[in-house]
């Protein structure tokens, strides 16, 4: 017969709740007994070291679930790339959404737009991680015609890669151009008759052409705005010559010189 | 880096790149019409001086990784100019009295005017945006416009949070809520985006500054907490804003989450019937009732631990940063702002 005194007893319970709090959200509280963040020495709250260490560590999981949400975000958006065509319409796109509420300050935004157009000559590649940066092309060296290459991507074509063209603009004044083309009959021989402004009596953009691809260069929309041009809007379509099928628009928006 | 070290490097380039950012700034506010309308007041809170610390980390971090001031120098007058027009708004939301030793500019002119100066300070910091274009190219130049929209709507998004806190008064928040507040309102333009544009421009390479989110967020969720603990504790003259100014508003402090928290249940009711009231319906013995109860349950202590415990992290995360980067006075610079947010008074 075993003895009360021998008997094995149930150790009795450290605690009889659930401890809630942020210390114990993603790992096991600290030596069961213990107070969750051990008390200061006769006083109240927890130790000094043991706040700095639950902190870091709470302070790890909230910025590594704040990146991982941008990556998820980023992803979702899709890998974005500086080559001359996104700088291009995101330098709209940014410009666009910041300046929509100081609709006063449409100069600054034309002006913008101009630098976008005269400078774009500059893009260049950036250089490897921690190599030497290349030097900054030379501020506004260009002359009084400045003459711009950019290329733009179809906006419609999410399923297809996209088709590149060079947009060449000789002007004076803030130039947007806008290319809309259709990816699956683009031919080798392109035309673009004169683009017109919805106003008849406005003289219209003549001095424009497509040159077609070459020494692995994609082919090339080049327009000549002249001086004193009317600002406005002017549009018009791309021609595949052979077949005289449309297979794109062309839209020029011309501000007044400031 | 011994301590003595870093107290004497930090103040030094601070005066150093915060002068050379003040001079480059004053192109910027020049006077010109409408002068007594706007432009006047638009120079009002850059020239009451500050620390400069957003444009000297923005220059340093650059600095350290090749750049010259001069390609630095735009963003970083940029940041300064959103960051006042940060403050001038943020005076109005908070209904703040004083900035940087002065009446706020609402509190002088009125809130519309206010609002105003406000927006032409941000157009202001965008046009120096765009005028990086001549020194670091449109490519670079154009990413750095997109760090400062996002860094603009991060800002925007963790004070919208904030101010739903207290307009909602919001008695149970965790810990995690406050820092996950703190890293969209302080630390994307306090230390996030100085340190990920100033490595953009040293490196020109646009693919790695997730690194910097980490550090920025420790180092500037550090500098938070000092702040607000200075607002509670620190000497009035060189602190700038009202003491005690934070209990005011009904700010959401670590130390006020902290006592919430830890209150018992008729403290606790207290202190949510305190938040309640409107700031101007507040009264003064209360406001020193919830100071002296943060003091009585150790919340200051608590904040300042988990102050030194951002700190250290941002420490390794510096180490790890700046491994590969040579030594130079930059980089020390960056490494001693981590302690000297903690020693600022």
């Amino acid at each position: 017969m075993v003895s009360p005194d021998e008997r094995l007893r149930r150790p009795k319970l450290e605690r009889t709740q659930p401890i809630r709090s942020w210390s114990t959200l993603f790992e096991a509280p600290g030596p069961i007994g213990g107070p969750l963040i051990p008390a200061v020495e006769g006083g109240q709250g927890p130790a000094l070291g043991a706040v700095v260490s639950r902190s870091v560590e709470l302070a790890y999981r909230v910025v590594d679930d704040y990146i991982r949400r941008g990556q998820q975000t980023a992803q979702r958006i899709g890998e974005r790339s500086y080559d001359v065509q996104a700088v291009t319409s995101d330098l709209q796109d940014i410009a666009v959404r910041t300046f929509q509420f100081a609709s006063d300050f449409a100069t600054l935004w034309l002006d913008l737009l101009q630098r976008a157009a005269t400078d774009s000559a500059g893009f260049r590649p950036r250089p490897a991680p921690g190599g030497a940066a290349a030097p900054p092309p030379s501020p506004m060296a260009s002359p009084p015609a400045a003459s711009s290459s950019v290329a733009a991507t179809p906006g419609e074509t999410p399923r297809r890669s996209p088709v590149r063209m060079q947009v060449h603009v000789s002007t004076t004044q803030p130039t947007e151009v806008t290319l809309d083309l259709s990816p699956e009959v683009i031919g080798p021989r392109l035309v673009v008759p004169a683009l017109r402004a919805v106003d008849p009596a406005t003289p219209h953009l003549t001095d424009l052409g497509v040159r077609p691809e070459a020494d692995g260069q994609p082919p090339t929309l080049w327009i000549t705005v002249p001086a004193g041009q009317p600002a406005g809007v002017y549009s018009g379509v791309m021609v595949d010559e052979p077949t005289s099928r449309p297979v794109g628009t062309v839209r020029v928006r011309i501000a007044a010189a400031s | 880096m011994s301590a003595a070290t870093a107290a004497q490097l930090v103040p030094a380039m601070l005066k150093e790149y915060g002068d050379a950012t003040r001079v480059a700034l004053c192109e910027y506010l020049r006077p010109r019409e409408p002068q007594r309308h706007l432009y006047t007041m638009v120079a009002d809170y850059p020239r009451r001086g500050g620390r400069m610390l957003r444009p000297s980390l923005c220059i340093a971090t650059a600095r350290a990784f090749g750049a010259s001031l001069e390609e630095a120098l735009r963003p970083a007058i940029a940041l300064e100019l959103l960051h006042n027009a940060f403050l001038v708004h943020d005076d109005i939301e908070d209904d703040s009295d004083e900035r940087r030793g002065r009446p706020t500019l609402h509190a002088l002119h009125g809130v519309a005017v206010a609002v105003n100066v406000g927006d032409a300070l941000t157009l202001l910091g965008l046009r120096a945006l765009i005028d990086s274009r001549t020194t670091l190219g449109p490519a670079l130049a154009m990413q750095v416009l997109e760090e400062a929209e996002r860094m603009a709507r991060e800002t925007v998004e963790g004070q919208a949070i904030e101010l739903g806190w207290r307009r909602d008064n919001a008695t149970h928040l965790s810990d995690a809520d406050y820092l996950d507040m703190v890293l969209k309102k302080t630390c994307w333009y306090t230390t996030i985006f100085p340190s990920r544009v100033g490595a953009l421009i040293g490196t020109r390479d646009g693919k790695s500054l997730e690194r910097f989110v980490r550090f920025g967020f420790f180092l500037g969720a550090a500098f938070q907490i000092q702040d607000d603990l200075l607002n509670l504790v620190g000497d009035p003259m060189r602190y700038g804003k009202e003491i005690s100014g934070d209990l005011w508003e009904g700010k959401r402090t670590l130390m006020l989450i902290h006592l919430l928290r830890d209150a018992g249940r008729e403290e606790r009711a207290r202190v949510c019937a305190f938040l309640s009231e409107p700031r101007r319906a507040r009264h003064l013995a209360d406001c020193v009732w919830v100071r002296e109860r943060m003091e009585a349950y150790g919340c200051l202590e608590y904040a300042r631990g988990v102050a030194h415990g951002l700190a250290g992290a941002a420490l390794h995360e510096y180490s790890q940063l700046y491994a590969g980067v040579p030594d130079s006075r930059d980089k020390r610079f960056i490494e001693a702002v981590v302690t000297w947010v903690l020693e600022r008074t």
